[in-house]
C-alpha cells in the first residue's frame, strides 16, 4: 500500500503548521529552534509569533554590536524597547525602524528624546498602538507645533516630562499623534501648572478608559472633565496637598470606573465620596493616615470590590465588623504594633474572609517579623493561596506595581523578598 | 444513526457516523456545500489521507465526540499550555514520527482544531528544552546556516525578551 507520505519530515509539513508547532513553545525554545536550521529560525520568529517578543536595544552594552546585527536582521519585530541613547545612536534607531517599522506595535523609549526626533519616529510606525516615551524639547525649534503623523491604531500612549514641559512648548500635539487614544499615563518631573495638560484632557476626556497621571501639580481642575468611559485611574499628584473637594468632583463623574490608585494620603470623607460615586469599583488602592474610627465602613458600598491595597489598616477603621465578602485579595503595610495583637490577624479574617491572595509590605528593618507575620495569617485565613511579604522602603511604592518600570520605576526601590509562600505546598 | 462514507487516498471507504465526521470543519462545510446532508449514497474521497491516517483520526474523534465544541472566534486567547493532554491522548500520541506528522497533515486539511492543537502540543513538547544539536538529531534536520548567521541570531536572541500579550 504505498503511499506519498511515507517519507514524511518535519520540514515537509507547511510553513503554517511549523509556525502553529511553535507557537506552543516558550520564547526559550523558540530561541533554540531558531538557531536548528534556517526554516526553523523563519518560523519561529515569523510575524504572528512576535506579538509577545520584544527586541530590547541597549545601546549602553552594544553600541557598536547593534549597528551590526540590525543591519542584518531579517526578523519584523513588534515590540521594540530602547535602553539608554548616546548622541548619536538616534540615527540607528531610524536606521532599524526603516527596517521593519510598520510592523511595529509597541515602541519603549526608555530614554528621551526631543519632540522632532519624536516625530521621525512617529513616522515610521504608522501600525503603532502603545507607545511610551520620555520627551524634551528642542530649543532651537520654532514655538510651533511639529506636523505629527496621524497613528489611527495608536491607542495607549505614555509620556513622561523632565524639567520643560514638552505640552507646553507646543512642540508635541500628543491628540494629533493619537486621535484613537483610550490609554493616557502622562509622568512629568517639571513644575508647570501643567495648563496644557488638562487642554488635553479635556479634548480627549470622552474617550479615555484608563488614565494615569504622576506630577506635581497642587490643583487637578476636575470641573470641568467629565470622563464618562473611564475604567482605571491612577494618579498621584502633588502628595499631601490635595484638594478634597476638588477630588470628590471628579469622582462624582466617574460612574463607570473599575479601579483605582492614589498615590497620596486621602481623607476620610475623600473615602466615602469614591465609594459613592463609584459604584462598580473592582479595585481600591489607596494610602490613608491610617483612619479610625470606622472609616472603612463605606467599603461597603461596593458590592463588587475584589482588591483592596492600602497602606495602613487598623481594626479599629473597620469597626463595626461586618465581613467584606468580595474581597479576594488584600494588600497593605505592617509594622510591629500590628503584630504585637496577637488576635490582629484573626480579627482581620473577620473582616475579610475570603481572601485568597496576600501581600503584606513591612519596611526594612521590620522583616523580623516576618515568621510570626506568616504563622498568625496562615492559622487564620481559611482561603489563603498565596501570600507575598515585601520589603518596600516607602509607603506609597504599591502604586508603581503592574506599571512600565522604565516610566515610573525610579520613584521608590522596593525589593521582593524571598518570603512569597505558596501554602498549599506547605 | 446516519452515517457518510469516506474514502481514503488509497481506495479504503469508511462508513461513519454522521456526528463523528462533524469534528472535520472541512467535511463540514463540504456537506453543507454541496447539500449532502441528507444524502447518505454519496461517497466523499479524501484525496490527502491514507486508511492507516484515517483510521486513527476516527478513533481519536469517536474518543472525543462528547467534547465541547471549541469556538476560536470566541476573543479568549488560545490555550498554548502543552501539559495539560488528557492520559487517553498521551497514549494515542504514542506513534512514531511518520505517523504524528501523518496525523498533523491531515488535521491540517480535515481541519479538526482539536487533533491540531493535541498533535503540534505533542512536537511542541519533543523540542521542549532541548539544545538546538539535539533537536537537530531528534527531526533529522541538516544545519544550513552559516557561522556568521548563527553568530547572528545568536546575538539577536539574546536581546529579546517574552512579554505578556496585552489584548487591545
Amino acid at each position: 500500500m504505498a503511499s506519498s507520505d511515507c517519507h514524511l519530515h518535519i520540514n515537509s509539513l507547511s510553513n503554517y503548521v511549523l509556525r502553529e508547532i511553535f507557537s506552543y513553545l516558550p520564547l526559550k525554545d523558540r530561541k533554540t529552534a531558531a538557531l536548528v536550521c534556517r526554516l526553523w529560525e523563519q518560523e519561529a520568529f515569523s510575524v504572528p509569533l512576535l506579538a509577545n517578543v520584544q527586541l530590547c536595544i541597549n545601546f549602553k552594552n552594544h553600541r557598536e554590536a547593534i549597528q551590526e546585527v540590525m543591519q542584518n536582521c531579517a526578523r519584523c519585530y513588534r515590540n521594540v524597547a530602547v535602553w539608554y541613547m548616546y548622541p548619536d545612536s538616534f540615527t540607528t534607531i531610524v536606521g532599524i525602524l526603516d527596517k521593519f517599522g510598520t510592523t511595529i506595535e509597541r515602541f519603549t523609549m526608555n530614554d528621551r528624546c526631543t519632540a522632532a526626533q519624536l516625530k521621525e519616529l512617529a513616522e515610521r510606525m504608522p501600525n503603532l498602538k502603545r507607545m511610551t516615551t520620555g520627551v524634551i524639547v528642542m530649543q532651537d525649534l520654532p514655538n510651533e507645533p511639529l506636523e505629527f503623523p496621524v497613528l489611527s491604531r495608536l491607542h495607549d500612549v505614555g509620556v513622561r516630562f523632565w524639567q520643560d514641559d514638552v505640552l507646553e512648548s507646543d512642540q508635541f500635539d500628543v491628540l494629533r499623534m493619537a486621535p484613537n487614544m483610550q490609554r493616557l499615563s502622562i509622568s512629568s518631573h517639571a513644575y508647570s501648572k501643567n495648563v496644557r495638560v488638562f487642554e488635553v484632557l479635556e479634548r480627549c476626556s470622552n474617550q479615555l478608559r484608563s488614565l494615569y497621571l504622576y506630577m506635581c501639580c497642587d490643583v487637578f481642575p476636575s470641573k470641568e472633565l467629565r470622563f464618562e468611559k473611564l475604567a482605571v485611574l491612577k494618579l498621584r499628584l502633588q502628595p499631601y496637598n490635595n484638594n478634597g473637594y476638588r477630588l470628590y468632583q471628579l469622582f462624582q463623574g466617574l460612574k463607570e470606573l473599575k479601579a483605582v490608585h492614589l498615590g497620596f494620603i486621602i481623607t476620610k470623607s475623600t473615602l466615602a465620596a469614591i465609594c459613592h460615586s463609584c459604584p462598580k469599583l473592582e479595585t481600591l488602592d489607596i494610602r490613608t493616615d491610617g483612619f479610625e474610627g470606622g472609616a472603612l465602613k463605606c467599603l461597603h458600598n461596593l458590592p463588587n470590590l475584589q482588591i483592596f491595597k492600602t497602606n495602613r489598616l487598623c481594626l479599629s477603621s473597620l469597626e463595626p465588623y461586618k465581613p467584606f465578602n468580595s474581597v479576594r485579595e488584600l494588600q497593605f503595610h505592617v509594622d510591629d504594633s500590628y503584630f504585637n495583637d496577637e488576635d490582629y490577624a484573626a480579627n482581620l479574617y473577620e473582616v475579610f474572609p475570603n481572601v485568597c491572595s496576600m501581600k503584606i509590605i513591612t519596611q526594612v528593618h521590620h522583616i523580623i517579623v516576618c515568621p510570626t507575620v506568616k504563622e498568625q495569617i496562615h492559622r487564620a485565613f481559611n482561603y489563603l493561596i498565596k501570600l507575598s511579604i515585601i520589603e518596600a522602603l516607602c509607603p506609597f511604592s504599591l502604586i508603581h506595581e503592574g506599571d512600565d518600570p522604565g516610566l515610573f520605576g525610579s520613584f521608590c526601590t522596593r525589593k521582593e523578598t524571598s518570603c512569597t509562600v505558596d501554602l498549599n505546598l506547605e | 444513526m446516519p452515517c457518510i462514507q469516506l474514502q481514503s487516498s488509497d481506495g479504503e471507504i469508511f462508513n461513519v457516523e454522521f456526528e463523528i465526521a462533524m469534528c472535520s470543519f472541512t467535511i463540514k462545510t463540504m456537506m453543507v456545500d454541496l447539500d449532502l446532508e441528507d444524502n447518505c449514497e454519496e461517497v466523499v474521497p479524501l484525496t490527502n489521507v491514507d486508511s492507516n491516517i484515517l483510521r486513527k483520526i476516527l478513533q481519536w474523534a469517536n474518543y472525543h465526540k462528547d467534547d465541547p465544541e471549541a469556538n476560536p472566534e470566541d476573543g479568549k486567547p488560545v490555550d498554548r499550555r502543552t501539559d495539560n493532554i488528557c492520559e487517553w491522548d498521551q497514549e494515542f500520541m504514542k506513534v512514531d514520527q511518520q505517523t504524528l506528522y501523518g496525523l498533523i497533515k491531515a488535521a491540517n486539511y480535515l481541519d479538526i482544531r482539536g487533533l491540531m492543537a493535541l498533535t503540534c502540543k505533542t512536537v511542541a513538547n519533543m523540542m521542549k528544552g532541548k539544545t538546538e544539536e539535539q533537536m537537530r538529531k531528534m527531526f533529522n534536520i541538516q544545519n544550513d546556516l552559516t557561522p556568521e548567521e548563527e553568530q547572528q541570531i545568536r546575538q539577536e536572541n539574546e536581546w529579546c525578551e517574552e512579554v505578556e500579550i496585552v489584548a487591545d
